[in-house]
């Protein structure tokens, strides 16, 4: 079996070859970020704080358990993402992660998940020390970044939601629609810049939604 | 447009939500009747006025709500969690 | 010689910026910050289109977006814009707009012969008229009416432009920045309320633009320029200009179009033509203000009869006279100050006529001081002229009308009273009612978070106005949680009482027939109200319907309430009696465009693309819309070669060899947790509990009304690890259905689950070589032995992780290979060139589904809903010792009985023809005639390169037990008939050897 240095180059679900995608302008600047860890763990019945706590000891980045709050290291964010769900993204290259690694770390905070093997002959399961449940996310999002002092405006060409200082700041994501897409949103800084995750298979249809957002600002110098 | 206050997002456009049918209709036992059964599926009141209802986040965070609402002026009295399970809004576990 | 109508000096355009644009293919000037309707009143012309339904001639009776008459065609080829309102229209340089519904020309108009025939043409004159015989309403009636009675033509270029939706959220919306809007926006900011002001003109103001009051001893526009200042440095105030507020939903969202590029010839780049607004205010403050209505009175629809408060707003606001010789008619005290205005405008007023017989006191003195003759307890019983007015003629409102007098003027502005703009309120779900002391409607109960204030709620004065907008901006601040501050009400200079006293209609000269019109903008009579009330169309939405009043894109907006006072004069009732209809959304037109914003072209929808896509363009694969995914249908290999060609050489290729097919867009879910097996118990007929970890099993669930939902394969990855899959076009609708289960019904179960669709790249390798193929990239034994049918492994494919499934929907040996999404093309590559000798090719979902015919898999044509795991052939499955959704219901005995649907497979009996969807299953005996003869139907069918012939499933009556039955297929439509035979629908490999080997 190669070893998982070898792994393929992961192609981007934004442009044809794997090309860069990219929209700069003074004031506004869209961007992919490309190749993204994307891991959900979901939480058993009764187990969601646990399974908080234990994220958080894992990676050693809080993790709240409050919804429409991300926290993050400046690396990976942990981002909240349902009821009992939680997102955690990074740049493996960036957090110093070997690929496959986090997925790791996570599937071990959670416990083991079960007995494996003929649940016919076996009988009962073994259930305890189950956090959680952890499921490997990072191909099937595609992850945007869009800042600059127009962000704001941009955005609200494709959502509804309040996004103004007084209603969403750094450290607050939302599930929402965007684009008429479901999408993640988190916003990272106050610049603003805000991190948008949305399904790969409409990774075109959204970003370019958002880019045509962006026109209007093209020509401020 | 309805505005629907989900516990865990907060108020979002009603286009993030699917209907999901009446929530007073409570699902029979695996024992009932097929009368019982036949009630469940096909039998619905129509109420002018205030009514439960099921609404789905699906476009947000996929949690199940009851909605009560006015069918008339559709004015919305609460929103709650469907499930007795999940973690609360509060992020307690419950 | 051009714009001989100007004043000297008045009004708030830039006379050094000189604007030429044409009307009608004539050149003229105008200045910056006029109206398309103040320049060409600038220029004197006074006709600038034909009516509705007579083709009278018509001139420009408002200055705002009220206008019913002033319609034109804005712009050239594909920015050609119909039906937009010359009052409303911002002048550029080059501005090109043409009159419409007229022909040949505006001044010679041959369908003004309409007017000669309008008894013809009274209320309701469609239903009457254009009645029989039947075969004449879309031959020749339809196409008469359109070409009569038609406004402006669209363009039927694409747009250039393009249109977006913005979203914003505020504490407190003001509309409208008049006096009060102002005002309230200012207390509501100061309080720190995020405030959002809106106001559908250039320039902030609204009436203080129309006229010369002063606030605080200064002119009115520089109180208006001060407030702006301050509003524009707040960062939690947001202005916006050229935006009307068109619609006030439920839960207080408000919808506003801004036009953000029509005051210039082209947008600038990358902005849009106009915006749609979504608000979502806490709280929204309407001052909106009030329009005028006019007088009803003989040919009160002539060029050159105006509204009192347009002359005035002609004269202060664009420095043009909208006459020379005026006659002000009024029945309050309003339009007095019209005269004294036109007055020092240099217009000679010849008379005000004043229907009342005590006027103010004071205004009397003052237009004495002017030496302006009034009449007093008169009125203007007719407009008399050639196309525009010439003079008039003044009955009594006693109702002397034999002895009228004669005035000669080219200029009538009347005033009947003013209209609270009540219609957001009303919008909003509340009634407004009627207010005897100002006769009209006012804002009544409120039932959204709303207030009107000022003139829009009924007060005329402009102190009132400034006051209840401080206290309104103070308080909506307060209810959206902020401490207010204290701010002092600004000071109006000027102020006077309205006293209106009602005069619904004229007199006429010599008690003649006259043309009095109600509703301009579609042609509605004073006599169409009488006549509709008479033959028993007498409530107000009756009226309304019978009559089109109010029903043009003005929306009635000076016409609504003269008809209902006509109407409850003519029941003989109180105004309040008659009531009011309910104003809805738009306000003012919208362009579909805006609707529609962005999502055009390449954003019309959200479009789903498999890794492999790419790859499949490249190839020239033609695709088919599967829900929101594209897929690949077939692939074309030379010019010229047919779906049919595509299909069966890749389903031989198939077949005979091996080839790959992308599966991706099947719906993927992963479930875990203790209880994982007890849900899918649950989920499925069949049974989940004892299937080994490492094996895959197909699967059917019902809905609870016992029907088939939907089917596909789950695989036991570890003990409490499942992984299923959906079909493509139920994908959401399961992983719903699932967690509706599960948070409602079943909470106790420990289970999660989340959809992992778009973490894998799906793709099926099918074809007796299949395994061989594999054998060459996979890291794993997969040899029948040790990978035997309904296998699931974890595996290196090369150096790609991937997940391998031993499941077949072809009928042949195949296999389902899954990798993660980003290595889907280059795993999709590899298994291309993994075996030169093998010549692996591809398939699309065309020879996909000709294969699942073949087999007799079900598919979405078999589960329409109406079908039962018995119908489908699936019952077997189903372990009725347990329990299962769906499971009580599909019990009952007309689900069980005889006479079901049954799916079957049919063979075409005739070489060279296939069968065709939807075709009607008959005995051979019957004509098929009525639907009840039918038996059945055929829902999926293709031509069978195994087979050699044309075959199909399809439901049939019974069918399970008529294999072998020849029966005829009719499709009526084409008056088709193919005989078939009936057979069990599995037609190749029914003991399904091929998939174990």
């Amino acid at each position: 079996m190669p070893d998982k240095q070898d792994l393929p180059v992961r192609v981007s679900p934004l442009l044809p070859s794997n090309g860069d995608f990219i929209v700069d302008y003074k004031n506004v600047r869209l961007s992919e970020r490309k190749a993204l860890t994307a891991i959900q763990v979901l939480s058993f019945n009764g187990k969601h704080a646990d399974a908080a706590a234990a994220i958080a000891a894992a990676l050693g980045i809080k993790c709240s358990t409050r919804p429409g709050i991300v926290n993050s290291d400046g690396k990976t964010q942990v981002c909240w993402n349902g009821p009992n769900s939680w997102l955690v993204v990074c740049s493996d290259a960036e957090a110093g992660r070997a690929p496959g690694e986090l997925f790791k770390v996570l599937q071990d905070a959670m416990g083991e998940l079960g007995a494996t093997g003929d649940l016919g002959t076996t009988g009962d399961l073994v259930t305890t020390g189950n956090l959680g449940a952890v499921v490997d996310q990072s191909h099937g999002r595609c992850g945007l970044r869009l800042s600059g002092l127009h962000a704001r405006r941009v955005m609200a060409k494709n959502t509804a939601i309040d996004l103004h200082p007084r209603a969403f700041g750094p450290g607050q994501c939302a599930m929402t629609s965007v684009a008429h897409m479901n999408a993640t949103v988190i916003q990272v800084d106050d610049t603003p810049t805000y991190d948008l995750f949305v399904i790969r298979s409409l990774a075109r249809s959204f970003a370019h939604a958002i880019e045509h957002a962006c026109h209007e600002f093209e020509s401020e110098q | 447009m309805l505005r629907i206050d989900c516990p865990w997002c907060g108020v979002r456009n009603e286009d993030e939500f699917s209907y999901g049918g009446d929530a007073t209709v409570e699902r029979p036992t695996d024992y009932a009747s097929q009368d019982d059964w036949y009630h469940y599926v096909y039998t619905r009141q129509n109420p002018a006025g205030p009514h439960r209802e099921y609404w789905h986040h699906v476009n947000g965070c996929r949690a199940w709500l009851v909605v009560e609402r006015d069918t008339v002026t559709h004015e919305i009295f609460s929103t709650a969690p469907a499930s007795p399970n999940l973690p609360d809004p509060d992020g307690r576990t419950r | 010689m051009g714009q001989q109508f100007r004043t000297s000096s008045s009004g708030q355009i830039d006379r050094g910026r000189i604007l030429s644009f044409t009307f009608d293919g004539k050149p003229y000037q105008g200045y910056e910050g006029d109206t398309l309707a103040s320049a060409l009143l600038a220029n004197g012309v006074r006709l600038v289109g034909r009516s509705f339904k007579y083709h009278r001639p018509r001139g420009i009776q408002t200055a705002g977006s009220e206008e019913p008459n002033a319609i034109v065609e804005l712009r050239t080829g594909p920015r050609k814009e119909p039906n937009t309102r010359a009052t409303t229209i911002e002048l550029f340089d080059g501005l090109v707009a043409n009159s419409q519904n007229r022909w040949p020309s505006l001044s010679f108009d041959i369908m003004s012969i309409n007017n000669l025939f309008s008894p013809l043409l009274s209320a309701g004159f469609y239903y009457k008229t254009f009645m029989w015989p039947p075969s004449f309403w879309t031959n020749v009636y339809e196409h008469v009416i359109r070409r009569a009675a038609g406004l402006g033509k669209a363009s039927t270029e694409p747009d250039p432009d393009f249109y977006e939706q913005c979203h914003e959220h505020c504490d407190v919306l003001v509309v409208g920045a008049g006096p009060a809007g102002l005002s309230a926006a200012l207390a509501a900011a100061r309080a720190e309320a995020r405030v959002i002001l809106v106001d559908e003109h250039p320039r902030l103001g609204g009436s203080l633009n129309d006229e010369n009051y002063s606030i605080n001893g200064k002119a009115g526009s520089e109180w208006v320029d001060e407030i702006h200042a301050q509003l524009e440095e707040m960062d939690n105030v947001r202005v916006f200009t050229r935006t009307t507020l068109f619609g006030y939903y439920d839960h207080n969202v408000v919808a506003a179009i801004e036009k953000v590029s029509d005051h210039m010839p082209v947008p600038h780049q990358g902005h849009p033509r106009q915006r749609m607004w979504t608000f979502y205010p806490g709280r929204v403050v309407i001052a909106t203000g009030a329009t005028e209505r006019p007088l009803v009175f003989g040919n009160n629809d002539m060029p050159g009869v105006m509204l009192a408060s347009a002359a005035r707003a002609y004269v202060n606001r664009y420095g043009v006279k909208p006459g020379r010789r005026a006659v002000i008619a009024t029945n309050n005290n309003d339009a007095y100050r019209t005269a004294i205005d036109l007055h020092h405008a240099g217009i000679n007023i010849t008379a005000v006529v004043d229907s009342r017989i005590q006027p103010d006191a004071a205004l009397v003195e003052e237009l004495e001081s002017l030496s302006i003759r009034l009449l007093t307890g008169s009125t203007v019983g007719s407009a008399e002229g050639h196309q525009q007015v010439s003079y008039v003629q003044i009955v009594t409102t006693q109702g002397d009308t034999l002895d009228p007098e004669r005035i000669d003027c080219d200029l009538v502005a009347c005033s009947g009273g003013w209209n609270p703009n009540v219609h957001l309120h009303s919008q909003s779900g509340a009634k407004p009612v009627y207010d005897d002391s100002i006769l009209s409607f006012v804002p009544g109960k409120s039932r959204q978070s709303e207030v009107s204030v000022g003139a829009a709620n009924g007060s005329f004065s402009l102190q009132d106005c400034l006051a209840q907008g401080v206290s309104a901006g103070t308080q909506a601040a307060r209810q959206t949680g902020f401490k207010s501050r204290k701010m002092a009400v600004a000071r109006a200079d000027n102020e006077g009482d309205y006293a209106i006293e009602a005069l619904w209609i004229s007199p006429t000269p010599y008690n003649k027939n006259y043309k009095q019109f109600v509703d301009q903008q579609n042609d509605v009579k004073a006599s169409d109200v009488v006549l509709a009330s008479q033959e028993g169309f007498d409530s107000v939405e009756l009226l309304k319907r019978y009559t089109t009043q109010g029903m043009a894109t003005d929306q009635g907006k000076t016409s609504n309430v003269n008809a209902l006072a006509l109407l409850a004069c003519q029941r003989g009732e109180p105004l309040p009696e008659v009531g009011i209809t309910t104003f809805r959304p738009p306000y003012v037109p919208v362009a579909m465009g805006v609707f529609a914003g962005h999502t055009v072209g390449y954003d019309f929808m959200p479009v789903r693309r498999t890794a492999i896509h790419d790859w499949n363009t490249k190839q020239g694969a033609v695709f088919i819309e599967a829900g929101l995914w594209l897929r690949a249908r077939y692939y074309p290999q030379q010019p010229g070669d047919t779906m049919n060609d595509c299909y069966i050489r890749e389903t031989e290729a198939t077949r005979n060899n091996v080839a790959i097919v992308d599966v991706t867009s099947l719906g993927k879910i992963d479930i875990q947790g203790p209880d994982a097996a007890e849900f899918l118990n649950r989920l499925y007929i069949n049974n989940w509990l004892k299937l080994p970890v490492g094996k895959v099993r197909y699967g059917a669930m019902l809905r609870e009304d016992g029907m088939v939902f939907d089917d596909g394969t789950t695989s036991r990855l570890e003990e409490n690890h499942f992984f299923m899959t959906t079909t493509t076009a139920n994908a959401a609708s399961v992983l719903a259905h699932m967690e509706q289960y599960h948070q409602i019904e079943w909470p106790e179960l420990d289970v999660v689950f989340c959809s992992v669709t778009e973490q894998w790249t799906g793709i099926a390798v099918a074809g007796p070589n299949s395994r061989k193929l594999l054998e060459q990239v996979i890291d794993i034994d997969i040899s029948n032995e040790a990978f035997p049918f309904m296998s699931v492994g974890e595996c290196m494919m090369n150096n790609i992780p991937a997940r391998l499934f031993r499941i077949s929907f072809s009928g042949e040996l195949a296999y389902e290979i899954n990798v993660p999404a980003d290595y889907g093309e280059q795993a999709w590559l590899e298994l291309l060139e993994a075996d030169e000798e093998l010549e692996v090719s591809v398939y699309g979902t065309e020879a996909l589904g000709t294969m699942r015919i073949e087999k007799g898999h079900v598919a979405g044509s078999e589960l329409d809903g109406r079908t039962t795991a018995q119908d489908l052939g699936l019952e077997g499955m189903a372990n009725r010792a347990k329990h299962f959704i769906g499971k009580h219901n599909s019990e009952r005995p007309l689900l069980v009985g005889e006479g079901r649907l049954q799916v079957v497979g049919l063979k075409s009996l005739e070489p060279e023809r296939n069968l065709r969807i939807g075709a009607h299953l008959v005995d051979p005996s019957v004509k098929l005639e009525t639907v009840s003869q039918s038996q059945g139907h055929v829902t999926a069918t293709t031509y069978s390169p195994q087979l050699g012939c044309g075959i199909a499933l399809g439901l049939l009556r019974d069918g399970a037990s008529r294999h072998g039955e020849q029966i005829e297929a009719v499709f009526p439509l084409d008056d088709e008939t193919l005989k078939v035979e009936v057979c069990h629908p599995v037609f190749i490999d029914p003991e399904g050897e091929l998939v174990r080997a």
